[in-house]
Protein backbone atom coordinates (compact mmCIF):
# COMPACT_ATOMS: atom_id res chain seq x y z
CA UNK A 1 0.00 0.00 0.00
CA UNK A 2 1.64 3.68 -1.10
CA UNK A 3 1.36 5.97 1.48
CA UNK A 4 -0.92 8.80 1.89
CA UNK A 5 1.60 12.00 2.02
CA UNK A 6 5.05 11.11 1.31
CA UNK A 7 7.97 13.32 0.84
CA UNK A 8 10.59 12.26 -1.08
CA UNK A 9 14.25 14.38 -0.41
CA UNK A 10 12.11 17.65 0.62
CA UNK A 11 14.62 20.67 0.66
CA UNK A 12 12.86 24.00 0.81
CA UNK A 13 14.43 27.26 1.11
CA UNK A 14 12.51 30.79 1.82
CA UNK A 15 13.24 33.09 -0.92
CA UNK A 16 14.79 35.76 1.52
CA UNK A 17 16.66 32.97 3.75
CA UNK A 18 20.32 32.58 3.11
CA UNK A 19 20.29 28.55 3.76
CA UNK A 20 18.15 25.60 3.56
CA UNK A 21 15.32 25.27 6.35
CA UNK A 22 14.18 21.56 5.67
CA UNK A 23 17.23 19.69 4.62
CA UNK A 24 16.31 16.47 3.07
CA UNK A 25 13.28 15.12 4.88
CA UNK A 26 11.84 11.67 4.07
CA UNK A 27 8.35 11.09 6.10
CA UNK A 28 5.54 8.78 4.46
CA UNK A 29 2.17 8.96 6.32
CA UNK A 30 -0.21 5.87 5.95
CA UNK A 31 -4.37 7.00 5.61
CA UNK A 32 -5.74 6.58 8.75
CA UNK A 33 -2.50 7.12 10.76
CA UNK A 34 -2.20 9.71 13.68
CA UNK A 35 0.87 11.48 14.01
CA UNK A 36 2.27 14.32 15.66
CA UNK A 37 4.79 17.03 14.91
CA UNK A 38 7.26 18.63 18.04
CA UNK A 39 10.13 21.08 17.49
CA UNK A 40 11.03 24.02 18.78
CA UNK A 41 10.32 27.89 17.69
CA UNK A 42 11.16 28.13 14.13
CA UNK A 43 12.67 24.61 13.79
CA UNK A 44 9.94 24.31 10.36
CA UNK A 45 6.71 22.38 11.55
CA UNK A 46 4.71 24.88 9.39
CA UNK A 47 6.52 24.76 6.98
CA UNK A 48 6.85 21.36 6.51
CA UNK A 49 3.10 20.96 7.22
CA UNK A 50 2.02 23.73 4.31
CA UNK A 51 3.85 21.52 1.68
CA UNK A 52 1.52 18.62 2.55
CA UNK A 53 -1.11 20.46 0.75
CA UNK A 54 0.05 22.14 -1.68
CA UNK A 55 0.44 25.65 -0.17
CA UNK A 56 4.22 25.42 -0.60
CA UNK A 57 6.45 23.75 -3.06
CA UNK A 58 9.51 22.08 -2.07
CA UNK A 59 12.83 23.84 -3.34
CA UNK A 60 14.02 20.55 -4.57
CA UNK A 61 12.65 17.08 -3.68
CA UNK A 62 9.05 16.29 -3.78
CA UNK A 63 5.90 15.62 -2.36
CA UNK A 64 3.00 13.39 -3.31
CA UNK A 65 -0.58 13.03 -1.69
CA UNK A 66 -2.11 10.18 -2.70
CA UNK A 67 0.72 9.61 -5.12
CA UNK A 68 0.06 12.67 -6.96
CA UNK A 69 2.87 15.69 -7.17
CA UNK A 70 2.00 18.83 -5.82
CA UNK A 71 4.59 20.43 -7.93
CA UNK A 72 2.02 19.48 -10.84
CA UNK A 73 -0.42 22.19 -11.39
CA UNK A 74 -3.29 19.81 -11.91
CA UNK A 75 -3.12 18.50 -9.25
CA UNK A 76 -4.42 20.84 -7.23
CA UNK A 77 -7.87 20.96 -6.81
CA UNK A 78 -7.82 17.27 -5.75
CA UNK A 79 -4.99 17.99 -3.58
CA UNK A 80 -7.05 20.74 -1.78
CA UNK A 81 -10.21 18.81 -1.29
CA UNK A 82 -7.80 15.90 0.12
CA UNK A 83 -6.01 17.83 3.04
CA UNK A 84 -7.43 20.50 5.08
CA UNK A 85 -5.34 22.47 6.86
CA UNK A 86 -6.44 24.09 10.11
CA UNK A 87 -4.38 27.21 11.16
CA UNK A 88 -3.24 28.37 15.03
CA UNK A 89 -4.93 31.67 14.30
CA UNK A 90 -8.49 31.26 13.64
CA UNK A 91 -8.55 34.93 12.72
CA UNK A 92 -6.76 34.74 9.04
CA UNK A 93 -9.24 31.82 8.15
CA UNK A 94 -12.92 33.50 8.37
CA UNK A 95 -13.64 34.79 5.26
CA UNK A 96 -17.64 35.28 5.68
CA UNK A 97 -19.60 37.64 7.86
CA UNK A 98 -22.31 34.92 9.08
CA UNK A 99 -20.76 31.88 11.01
CA UNK A 100 -22.95 29.57 8.78
CA UNK A 101 -21.82 31.15 5.30
CA UNK A 102 -17.91 30.88 6.42
CA UNK A 103 -18.67 26.83 7.18
CA UNK A 104 -20.01 26.55 3.46
CA UNK A 105 -17.79 28.77 1.92
CA UNK A 106 -15.72 26.35 0.46
CA UNK A 107 -18.36 23.98 -0.19
CA UNK A 108 -20.44 26.63 -2.31
CA UNK A 109 -16.97 27.34 -4.53
CA UNK A 110 -16.82 23.63 -5.49
CA UNK A 111 -20.24 23.81 -6.47
CA UNK A 112 -21.47 21.30 -4.11
CA UNK A 113 -25.60 21.24 -4.29
CA UNK A 114 -27.25 23.09 -2.07
CA UNK A 115 -28.88 20.28 -0.18
CA UNK A 116 -25.55 18.52 0.77
CA UNK A 117 -24.08 22.23 1.86
CA UNK A 118 -27.29 22.32 4.14
CA UNK A 119 -26.45 19.31 5.35
CA UNK A 120 -22.41 19.28 5.51
CA UNK A 121 -22.80 22.79 7.60
CA UNK A 122 -25.03 21.60 10.02
CA UNK A 123 -23.46 18.56 10.95
CA UNK A 124 -19.91 20.28 11.16
CA UNK A 125 -21.20 22.95 13.32
CA UNK A 126 -23.05 20.40 15.70
CA UNK A 127 -19.62 18.54 15.65
CA UNK A 128 -17.48 21.43 16.91
CA UNK A 129 -20.39 22.71 19.12
CA UNK A 130 -20.69 26.29 17.52
CA UNK A 131 -24.41 25.18 15.81
CA UNK A 132 -26.14 27.78 18.31
CA UNK A 133 -23.98 30.06 16.97
CA UNK A 134 -24.61 29.37 12.86
CA UNK A 135 -26.00 32.93 12.39
CA UNK A 136 -23.31 34.89 14.52
CA UNK A 137 -21.49 37.02 12.64
CA UNK A 138 -17.76 35.67 13.13
CA UNK A 139 -16.17 38.23 14.40
CA UNK A 140 -18.38 38.88 17.60
CA UNK A 141 -16.66 35.15 18.57
CA UNK A 142 -14.10 34.77 21.09
CA UNK A 143 -10.71 33.77 19.67
CA UNK A 144 -12.06 29.82 20.83
CA UNK A 145 -14.99 29.55 19.45
CA UNK A 146 -13.56 31.08 16.30
CA UNK A 147 -11.30 28.26 15.87
CA UNK A 148 -14.32 25.97 16.47
CA UNK A 149 -15.78 27.66 13.54
CA UNK A 150 -12.15 27.43 11.51
CA UNK A 151 -12.46 23.93 11.86
CA UNK A 152 -15.92 22.75 11.41
CA UNK A 153 -15.17 24.85 7.50
CA UNK A 154 -12.27 22.19 6.96
CA UNK A 155 -14.68 19.64 8.20
CA UNK A 156 -17.45 20.32 5.76
CA UNK A 157 -14.66 19.66 3.10
CA UNK A 158 -15.02 15.98 4.24
CA UNK A 159 -11.42 15.58 3.56
CA UNK A 160 -8.56 12.07 3.66
CA UNK A 161 -6.27 14.09 6.05
CA UNK A 162 -6.11 16.80 8.29
CA UNK A 163 -3.33 19.26 9.27
CA UNK A 164 -3.68 20.47 12.13
CA UNK A 165 -0.71 23.54 12.93
CA UNK A 166 -1.23 24.38 16.48
CA UNK A 167 -5.10 24.18 16.64
CA UNK A 168 -5.53 24.15 20.12
CA UNK A 169 -3.17 26.75 21.03
CA UNK A 170 -6.00 29.34 21.61
CA UNK A 171 -8.46 27.62 23.44
CA UNK A 172 -9.09 26.97 27.06
CA UNK A 173 -8.33 23.27 29.09
CA UNK A 174 -12.52 22.30 27.88
CA UNK A 175 -11.60 23.54 24.72
CA UNK A 176 -8.97 22.05 24.02
CA UNK A 177 -10.38 18.67 25.34
CA UNK A 178 -13.34 18.64 23.09
CA UNK A 179 -11.18 19.40 20.11
CA UNK A 180 -9.17 16.78 20.63
CA UNK A 181 -11.92 14.50 21.23
CA UNK A 182 -12.93 15.95 18.01
CA UNK A 183 -9.58 15.05 16.36
CA UNK A 184 -9.52 11.63 17.50
CA UNK A 185 -13.08 10.54 16.83
CA UNK A 186 -12.23 11.89 13.05
CA UNK A 187 -9.00 9.56 13.13
CA UNK A 188 -10.55 6.10 15.05
CA UNK A 189 -14.38 6.33 13.51
CA UNK A 190 -13.92 8.01 10.48
CA UNK A 191 -10.15 7.29 9.34
CA UNK A 192 -9.21 10.63 9.01
CA UNK A 193 -5.59 11.03 9.18
CA UNK A 194 -4.09 13.41 10.93
CA UNK A 195 -1.08 15.25 10.92
CA UNK A 196 -1.04 17.40 14.36
CA UNK A 197 1.67 20.58 15.39
CA UNK A 198 1.44 20.83 18.93
CA UNK A 199 3.25 22.18 21.85
CA UNK A 200 1.69 20.91 24.42
CA UNK A 201 2.37 17.66 25.72
CA UNK A 202 -0.82 17.00 27.09
CA UNK A 203 -2.14 16.56 23.52
CA UNK A 204 0.63 13.67 22.43
CA UNK A 205 -0.94 11.25 24.47
CA UNK A 206 -2.47 8.68 22.62
CA UNK A 207 -0.86 9.12 19.35
CA UNK A 208 0.96 6.48 17.52
CA UNK A 209 4.25 8.64 15.82
CA UNK A 210 6.22 11.31 17.27
CA UNK A 211 8.35 13.01 14.36
CA UNK A 212 10.66 15.59 16.02
CA UNK A 213 11.95 18.27 14.01
CA UNK A 214 15.16 20.01 14.99
CA UNK A 215 16.47 23.12 12.74
CA UNK A 216 14.47 21.52 9.35
CA UNK A 217 15.93 17.85 10.41
CA UNK A 218 13.79 14.95 11.56
CA UNK A 219 15.76 14.01 14.39
CA UNK A 220 13.15 11.03 15.88
CA UNK A 221 10.58 9.29 14.33
CA UNK A 222 9.08 7.16 16.77
CA UNK A 223 6.52 6.03 19.42
CA UNK A 224 5.72 8.51 22.23
CA UNK A 225 7.51 5.84 24.74
CA UNK A 226 10.57 5.82 23.01
CA UNK A 227 10.95 9.28 22.32
CA UNK A 228 10.17 10.27 25.39
CA UNK A 229 12.80 8.38 27.33
CA UNK A 230 15.39 10.47 26.13
CA UNK A 231 14.72 13.10 28.69
CA UNK A 232 17.62 15.36 28.89
CA UNK A 233 17.90 15.00 24.40
CA UNK A 234 14.87 16.22 24.56
CA UNK A 235 15.01 19.19 26.70
CA UNK A 236 18.21 20.29 24.92
CA UNK A 237 16.04 20.82 21.78
CA UNK A 238 14.04 23.31 23.96
CA UNK A 239 10.65 20.80 24.37
CA UNK A 240 9.85 19.03 27.18
CA UNK A 241 8.88 15.41 27.89
CA UNK A 242 4.99 15.05 29.38
CA UNK A 243 4.56 16.54 33.11
CA UNK A 244 4.32 12.37 34.27
CA UNK A 245 7.54 11.51 32.66
CA UNK A 246 9.43 14.00 34.14
CA UNK A 247 8.26 13.22 37.65
CA UNK A 248 8.97 9.73 37.62
CA UNK A 249 12.72 10.80 35.57
CA UNK A 250 12.89 13.32 38.95
CA UNK A 251 12.40 10.75 41.01
CA UNK A 252 14.40 8.22 39.22
CA UNK A 253 17.43 10.71 40.04
CA UNK A 254 16.11 10.48 43.55
CA UNK A 255 16.97 6.94 43.00
CA UNK A 256 13.14 5.60 43.09
CA UNK A 257 12.89 3.59 40.04
CA UNK A 258 8.68 3.82 39.76
CA UNK A 259 8.78 1.82 36.51
CA UNK A 260 11.47 0.26 33.59
CA UNK A 261 9.12 2.09 30.88
CA UNK A 262 8.23 5.61 30.43
CA UNK A 263 5.10 6.13 31.95
CA UNK A 264 3.24 8.40 29.77
CA UNK A 265 -0.14 9.05 31.57
CA UNK A 266 -1.61 9.83 35.52
CA UNK A 267 -3.25 6.53 34.92
CA UNK A 268 -0.01 4.63 33.93
CA UNK A 269 1.43 6.49 36.75
CA UNK A 270 -0.46 5.95 39.79
CA UNK A 271 -0.32 1.99 38.55
CA UNK A 272 3.74 2.16 39.06
CA UNK A 273 2.98 3.60 42.33
CA UNK A 274 0.61 1.43 43.66
CA UNK A 275 3.22 -1.72 42.56
CA UNK A 276 6.53 0.14 43.74
CA UNK A 277 4.50 0.25 47.28
CA UNK A 278 3.33 -2.92 47.42
CA UNK A 279 6.51 -4.48 46.31
CA UNK A 280 8.54 -2.34 49.32
CA UNK A 281 5.64 -3.38 51.61
CA UNK A 282 6.13 -7.01 50.27
CA UNK A 283 9.96 -7.14 50.68
CA UNK A 284 9.41 -6.21 54.31
CA UNK A 285 6.72 -8.55 55.58
CA UNK A 286 8.75 -11.76 54.57
CA UNK B 1 -3.65 51.75 47.97
CA UNK B 2 -4.68 49.38 44.74
CA UNK B 3 -2.50 50.68 41.73
CA UNK B 4 -5.17 49.60 39.41
CA UNK B 5 -8.47 48.64 39.85
CA UNK B 6 -12.59 48.97 38.35
CA UNK B 7 -15.89 49.45 40.52
CA UNK B 8 -18.37 47.63 39.21
CA UNK B 9 -18.21 47.50 35.46
CA UNK B 10 -19.87 46.46 32.97
CA UNK B 11 -19.21 46.15 29.12
CA UNK B 12 -21.32 45.08 26.64
CA UNK B 13 -20.79 44.48 22.91
CA UNK B 14 -23.19 45.45 20.12
CA UNK B 15 -25.24 47.48 22.04
CA UNK B 16 -28.44 48.41 20.61
CA UNK B 17 -27.85 45.94 17.66
CA UNK B 18 -29.64 42.66 17.66
CA UNK B 19 -26.61 40.92 18.71
CA UNK B 20 -25.98 42.33 21.86
CA UNK B 21 -23.74 40.49 23.98
CA UNK B 22 -22.79 41.89 27.71
CA UNK B 23 -19.05 40.30 28.39
CA UNK B 24 -18.52 41.98 31.77
CA UNK B 25 -20.93 42.64 34.51
CA UNK B 26 -20.43 43.95 37.47
CA UNK B 27 -16.70 43.66 37.85
CA UNK B 28 -14.39 44.80 40.97
CA UNK B 29 -10.86 44.04 40.85
CA UNK B 30 -7.94 45.76 42.11
CA UNK B 31 -4.33 44.91 41.12
CA UNK B 32 -1.48 45.82 44.02
CA UNK B 33 1.71 47.28 43.67
CA UNK B 34 4.29 44.51 43.03
CA UNK B 35 1.67 41.71 42.38
CA UNK B 36 1.78 38.95 39.84
CA UNK B 37 -1.46 38.12 39.20
CA UNK B 38 -3.05 35.53 37.22
CA UNK B 39 -6.36 35.49 35.42
CA UNK B 40 -7.68 32.52 34.17
CA UNK B 41 -11.24 31.44 32.69
CA UNK B 42 -13.31 29.41 30.08
CA UNK B 43 -13.18 30.85 26.41
CA UNK B 44 -15.88 33.77 26.26
CA UNK B 45 -16.11 34.39 29.90
CA UNK B 46 -14.28 38.26 29.46
CA UNK B 47 -10.61 38.10 30.08
CA UNK B 48 -9.99 40.24 26.82
CA UNK B 49 -12.36 42.51 27.23
CA UNK B 50 -11.68 43.13 31.00
CA UNK B 51 -7.68 43.79 29.67
CA UNK B 52 -8.66 46.09 27.09
CA UNK B 53 -10.08 48.09 29.79
CA UNK B 54 -7.47 48.44 32.35
CA UNK B 55 -5.81 50.80 30.31
CA UNK B 56 -9.01 52.82 28.44
CA UNK B 57 -8.69 51.05 25.12
CA UNK B 58 -12.23 49.70 25.92
CA UNK B 59 -15.21 52.21 27.47
CA UNK B 60 -17.12 50.88 30.00
CA UNK B 61 -21.00 51.30 29.82
CA UNK B 62 -21.37 51.62 33.64
CA UNK B 63 -18.99 51.71 36.27
CA UNK B 64 -15.40 53.27 36.67
CA UNK B 65 -11.54 52.54 36.46
CA UNK B 66 -9.19 53.81 38.43
CA UNK B 67 -5.26 54.24 38.14
CA UNK B 68 -3.47 55.30 41.28
CA UNK B 69 -6.66 56.24 42.47
CA UNK B 70 -7.49 58.76 38.96
CA UNK B 71 -10.78 57.85 37.16
CA UNK B 72 -9.35 57.25 33.66
CA UNK B 73 -12.45 57.94 32.09
CA UNK B 74 -12.27 61.71 33.77
CA UNK B 75 -12.34 64.79 31.52
CA UNK B 76 -8.95 65.47 31.12
CA UNK B 77 -7.40 62.11 32.37
CA UNK B 78 -4.44 61.52 30.10
CA UNK B 79 -5.19 58.44 28.44
CA UNK B 80 -2.36 58.54 26.38
CA UNK B 81 0.32 58.70 29.74
CA UNK B 82 -2.28 55.70 31.26
CA UNK B 83 -0.94 53.66 28.39
CA UNK B 84 2.26 53.83 28.53
CA UNK B 85 1.96 52.99 32.55
CA UNK B 86 0.56 50.46 31.59
CA UNK B 87 1.80 47.89 28.91
CA UNK B 88 -0.39 45.41 27.17
CA UNK B 89 0.43 42.68 25.11
CA UNK B 90 -2.56 41.50 22.81
CA UNK B 91 -3.76 37.40 22.80
CA UNK B 92 -2.86 37.67 18.85
CA UNK B 93 0.29 38.99 18.80
CA UNK B 94 0.58 39.88 14.72
CA UNK B 95 -1.92 42.34 15.67
CA UNK B 96 0.47 44.13 17.36
CA UNK B 97 3.23 44.15 14.42
CA UNK B 98 3.48 46.89 11.82
CA UNK B 99 6.92 47.33 11.25
CA UNK B 100 9.42 46.40 8.23
CA UNK B 101 11.80 44.82 10.50
CA UNK B 102 12.01 43.62 14.51
CA UNK B 103 14.27 45.87 15.33
CA UNK B 104 11.89 49.14 14.25
CA UNK B 105 8.96 47.12 15.70
CA UNK B 106 10.74 46.78 18.95
CA UNK B 107 11.76 50.19 19.17
CA UNK B 108 8.16 51.38 18.10
CA UNK B 109 7.07 52.32 21.88
CA UNK B 110 10.71 53.58 22.91
CA UNK B 111 10.20 55.84 20.03
CA UNK B 112 6.18 57.07 20.98
CA UNK B 113 7.24 57.28 24.58
CA UNK B 114 10.61 60.04 23.41
CA UNK B 115 13.18 57.80 24.91
CA UNK B 116 16.74 59.28 23.59
CA UNK B 117 17.66 56.93 20.56
CA UNK B 118 21.49 56.83 22.08
CA UNK B 119 19.45 54.69 24.64
CA UNK B 120 17.73 52.33 22.04
CA UNK B 121 20.30 49.68 21.13
CA UNK B 122 21.10 48.57 24.56
CA UNK B 123 17.52 48.45 25.25
CA UNK B 124 16.37 46.62 22.58
CA UNK B 125 19.19 44.04 22.90
CA UNK B 126 18.12 43.27 26.12
CA UNK B 127 14.47 42.95 25.07
CA UNK B 128 15.26 40.47 22.53
CA UNK B 129 17.51 38.63 24.51
CA UNK B 130 14.78 37.90 27.54
CA UNK B 131 12.33 36.38 25.20
CA UNK B 132 15.41 34.10 23.73
CA UNK B 133 16.13 35.24 20.23
CA UNK B 134 19.56 36.71 18.65
CA UNK B 135 20.62 39.83 17.39
CA UNK B 136 20.19 38.10 14.21
CA UNK B 137 16.90 38.52 14.15
CA UNK B 138 16.90 42.39 14.71
CA UNK B 139 16.92 42.66 10.68
CA UNK B 140 14.47 40.49 9.80
CA UNK B 141 11.26 41.56 8.51
CA UNK B 142 8.78 40.35 10.99
CA UNK B 143 6.15 38.87 8.34
CA UNK B 144 8.63 36.36 7.99
CA UNK B 145 8.56 34.25 11.31
CA UNK B 146 7.70 31.91 12.76
CA UNK B 147 3.80 32.26 14.89
CA UNK B 148 6.17 31.58 18.27
CA UNK B 149 9.17 33.90 16.76
CA UNK B 150 6.15 36.52 16.26
CA UNK B 151 5.15 35.75 19.63
CA UNK B 152 8.61 36.25 21.26
CA UNK B 153 8.99 39.82 19.49
CA UNK B 154 5.66 40.98 20.50
CA UNK B 155 6.55 40.09 23.92
CA UNK B 156 9.83 42.24 23.54
CA UNK B 157 8.17 44.84 22.22
CA UNK B 158 5.91 45.43 25.38
CA UNK B 159 8.40 44.66 28.19
CA UNK B 160 10.90 46.66 26.34
CA UNK B 161 9.29 50.38 27.73
CA UNK B 162 9.24 48.74 30.70
CA UNK B 163 5.48 49.71 31.73
CA UNK B 164 4.64 50.03 35.71
CA UNK B 165 1.75 47.14 34.92
CA UNK B 166 2.55 44.46 32.30
CA UNK B 167 -0.93 43.26 31.51
CA UNK B 168 -0.57 40.12 29.14
CA UNK B 169 -2.89 38.17 27.47
CA UNK B 170 -2.16 34.62 26.58
CA UNK B 171 1.58 35.16 25.94
CA UNK B 172 2.85 32.38 25.95
CA UNK B 173 0.32 30.69 23.61
CA UNK B 174 2.13 28.70 20.57
CA UNK B 175 5.72 29.16 22.40
CA UNK B 176 7.56 25.98 22.56
CA UNK B 177 8.44 24.75 26.19
CA UNK B 178 11.85 26.50 26.39
CA UNK B 179 10.25 29.67 25.94
CA UNK B 180 6.96 29.32 27.97
CA UNK B 181 9.96 29.16 30.88
CA UNK B 182 11.77 31.88 29.30
CA UNK B 183 8.77 34.50 29.22
CA UNK B 184 8.09 33.43 32.72
CA UNK B 185 11.45 34.23 34.24
CA UNK B 186 11.96 37.58 31.94
CA UNK B 187 8.49 38.26 33.88
CA UNK B 188 9.43 37.40 37.67
CA UNK B 189 12.98 38.79 36.87
CA UNK B 190 10.73 41.91 35.65
CA UNK B 191 8.91 41.92 38.49
CA UNK B 192 11.44 42.43 41.13
CA UNK B 193 13.90 44.23 38.93
CA UNK B 194 11.41 46.85 38.41
CA UNK B 195 8.90 46.36 41.13
CA UNK B 196 6.16 46.49 38.43
CA UNK B 197 2.86 44.50 39.05
CA UNK B 198 2.07 41.85 36.29
CA UNK B 199 -1.12 40.26 34.86
CA UNK B 200 -1.17 37.10 33.52
CA UNK B 201 -4.16 35.98 31.13
CA UNK B 202 -3.51 32.28 30.38
CA UNK B 203 -5.12 28.61 29.55
CA UNK B 204 -2.01 27.18 31.62
CA UNK B 205 -2.95 26.12 34.87
CA UNK B 206 0.53 24.81 35.53
CA UNK B 207 1.90 27.89 34.38
CA UNK B 208 0.06 30.65 36.78
CA UNK B 209 -0.16 28.24 39.26
CA UNK B 210 3.84 27.88 39.15
CA UNK B 211 4.69 31.88 38.83
CA UNK B 212 1.57 33.91 40.26
CA UNK B 213 1.08 35.10 43.59
CA UNK B 214 -2.66 35.44 43.53
CA UNK B 215 -5.46 33.91 40.54
CA UNK B 216 -8.84 35.19 39.33
CA UNK B 217 -10.94 33.33 37.86
CA UNK B 218 -13.84 34.53 35.76
CA UNK B 219 -17.13 33.05 34.27
CA UNK B 220 -19.18 34.26 32.08
CA UNK B 221 -18.50 37.38 32.52
CA UNK B 222 -17.93 37.72 36.07
CA UNK B 223 -15.33 36.90 38.66
CA UNK B 224 -16.09 33.50 40.44
CA UNK B 225 -13.19 33.49 42.29
CA UNK B 226 -9.88 34.87 43.93
CA UNK B 227 -7.14 33.66 46.04
CA UNK B 228 -4.07 32.34 46.36
CA UNK B 229 -2.83 29.18 43.08
CA UNK B 230 -3.47 26.67 46.72
CA UNK B 231 -6.78 28.26 47.72
CA UNK B 232 -7.94 28.13 44.38
CA UNK B 233 -6.84 24.30 43.43
CA UNK B 234 -7.95 22.74 46.32
CA UNK B 235 -11.64 23.33 44.92
CA UNK B 236 -11.10 20.98 41.83
CA UNK B 237 -15.28 20.55 41.26
CA UNK B 238 -15.21 24.62 41.41
CA UNK B 239 -13.20 25.09 39.17
CA UNK B 240 -14.29 22.27 36.40
CA UNK B 241 -17.81 23.99 36.52
CA UNK B 242 -16.57 26.61 34.26
CA UNK B 243 -14.70 24.72 31.95
CA UNK B 244 -10.56 25.13 33.42
CA UNK B 245 -9.02 22.25 35.00
CA UNK B 246 -6.70 22.13 38.15
CA UNK B 247 -3.17 21.64 37.18
CA UNK B 248 -1.67 18.46 36.08
CA UNK B 249 0.83 17.90 38.79
CA UNK B 250 -2.65 18.72 41.01
CA UNK B 251 -4.27 16.32 39.32
CA UNK B 252 -1.89 13.34 39.35
CA UNK B 253 -1.39 13.41 43.32
CA UNK B 254 -5.14 13.63 43.74
CA UNK B 255 -5.73 10.53 41.91
CA UNK B 256 -3.10 8.86 43.78
CA UNK B 257 -4.45 9.84 46.85
CA UNK B 258 -8.06 8.53 45.45
CA UNK B 259 -5.85 5.21 45.06
CA UNK B 260 -5.46 4.86 48.92
CA UNK B 261 -2.16 6.75 49.59
CA UNK B 262 -1.41 9.34 52.12
CA UNK B 263 -0.36 12.52 49.73
CA UNK B 264 -1.13 15.86 50.28
CA UNK B 265 -3.30 17.24 47.19
CA UNK B 266 -3.01 20.55 47.43
CA UNK B 267 0.55 20.88 45.49
CA UNK B 268 0.84 22.67 41.99
CA UNK B 269 4.22 22.84 41.15
CA UNK B 270 6.91 19.85 40.13
CA UNK B 271 9.44 20.54 42.40
CA UNK B 272 7.06 19.65 45.84
CA UNK B 273 4.76 17.09 44.00
CA UNK B 274 8.81 15.19 43.81
CA UNK B 275 9.08 15.60 47.52
CA UNK B 276 5.78 14.51 48.77
CA UNK B 277 6.49 11.45 46.92
CA UNK B 278 9.89 11.09 47.92
CA UNK B 279 8.01 11.01 51.32
CA UNK B 280 5.73 8.29 50.85
CA UNK B 281 7.79 6.28 47.76
CA UNK B 282 10.93 6.31 50.74
CA UNK B 283 9.25 7.05 53.47
CA UNK B 284 8.68 4.26 56.33
CA UNK B 285 6.70 0.86 56.11
CA UNK B 286 3.37 0.68 57.43
CA UNK B 287 2.27 -1.54 60.05
CA UNK B 288 -0.32 -3.56 58.95
N1 LIG C 1 8.14 33.80 4.63
C1 LIG C 1 9.32 33.52 5.21
N2 LIG C 1 10.46 34.00 4.71
C2 LIG C 1 11.65 33.71 5.28
N3 LIG C 1 11.79 32.96 6.40
C3 LIG C 1 10.69 32.44 6.94
C4 LIG C 1 9.39 32.71 6.38
N4 LIG C 1 8.47 32.06 7.16
C5 LIG C 1 9.16 31.44 8.14
N5 LIG C 1 10.50 31.67 8.01
C6 LIG C 1 11.55 31.15 8.89
O1 LIG C 1 11.62 29.74 8.77
C7 LIG C 1 11.83 29.12 10.03
C8 LIG C 1 10.79 28.03 10.26
O2 LIG C 1 9.50 28.61 10.31
P1 LIG C 1 8.20 27.73 10.65
O3 LIG C 1 7.05 28.67 10.63
O4 LIG C 1 8.14 26.55 9.76
O5 LIG C 1 8.55 27.26 12.15
P2 LIG C 1 7.70 26.41 13.20
O6 LIG C 1 8.48 25.20 13.50
O7 LIG C 1 6.32 26.23 12.72
O8 LIG C 1 7.77 27.37 14.48
P3 LIG C 1 6.66 27.75 15.60
O9 LIG C 1 6.73 26.69 16.65
O10 LIG C 1 7.18 29.05 16.15
O11 LIG C 1 5.35 27.88 14.93
C9 LIG C 1 11.80 30.24 11.07
O12 LIG C 1 13.10 30.51 11.54
C10 LIG C 1 11.23 31.44 10.35
O13 LIG C 1 11.83 32.62 10.80
N1 LIG D 1 -15.57 42.64 19.27
C1 LIG D 1 -16.59 41.97 19.83
N2 LIG D 1 -17.86 42.18 19.41
C2 LIG D 1 -18.89 41.51 19.98
N3 LIG D 1 -18.77 40.61 20.98
C3 LIG D 1 -17.55 40.36 21.44
C4 LIG D 1 -16.38 41.01 20.89
N4 LIG D 1 -15.29 40.55 21.54
C5 LIG D 1 -15.74 39.66 22.46
N5 LIG D 1 -17.09 39.53 22.40
C6 LIG D 1 -17.93 38.67 23.25
O1 LIG D 1 -17.72 39.05 24.61
C7 LIG D 1 -17.58 37.91 25.44
C8 LIG D 1 -16.22 37.93 26.14
O2 LIG D 1 -15.21 37.76 25.18
P1 LIG D 1 -13.66 37.86 25.49
O3 LIG D 1 -13.42 39.05 26.35
O4 LIG D 1 -12.93 37.79 24.20
O5 LIG D 1 -13.45 36.54 26.35
P2 LIG D 1 -12.12 35.70 26.67
O6 LIG D 1 -10.94 36.57 26.40
O7 LIG D 1 -12.28 35.35 28.11
O8 LIG D 1 -12.16 34.49 25.78
C9 LIG D 1 -17.81 36.70 24.55
O9 LIG D 1 -19.15 36.31 24.68
C10 LIG D 1 -17.52 37.21 23.16
O10 LIG D 1 -18.28 36.50 22.22
MG1 LIG E 1 4.47 27.14 13.33
MG1 LIG F 1 -9.34 36.22 25.11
Amino acid sequence: MSALIETQNLIYRYRAASENLLKEVNLAFDAGSFTVVLGANGSGKSTLLKHFNGLILPTSGSVLINSQDTANRENWLDIRQNVGLVFQNPENQIVSTIVEEDVAFALENLGVDRKEIRKRVDESLKTVGMYAYRLHPPYKLSGGQKQRVAIASILAMRPRCILFDEATSMLDPQGRKEIMAIIRTLNKQYGVTIIMITHLMEEVIGTDRIVVLDKGTVVYDDLPQEVFQHVEDIEKLGLTVPIVTKLADLLKKEGVCLSEDTLLDESQFTQAVKQYMEGKNGTFKD
Amino acid sequence: MALLRTENVDYVYGAGTPFVQTALAQISFSLEKNEFAGMVGATGSGKSTLIKLLNGLLRPKNGRVFFQEQDIWKKGYDLQALRFSVGLSFQYPEHQIFSDTVREDIAYGLKNQGISEDLWDEKIREAIEIVGLDESYLSKSPFRLSGGEIRRVALAGTMVVKPQVLVLDEPTAGLDPIGRKMVYHALKRFQKESESTILVVSHSMDDVAEYADSLIVMDHGKIVDKGTPAQIFANTANLEKTGLAVPEVTRLLKKIKTAGFSVQDTIYTMEDAKNELLKLLKGEVKDE
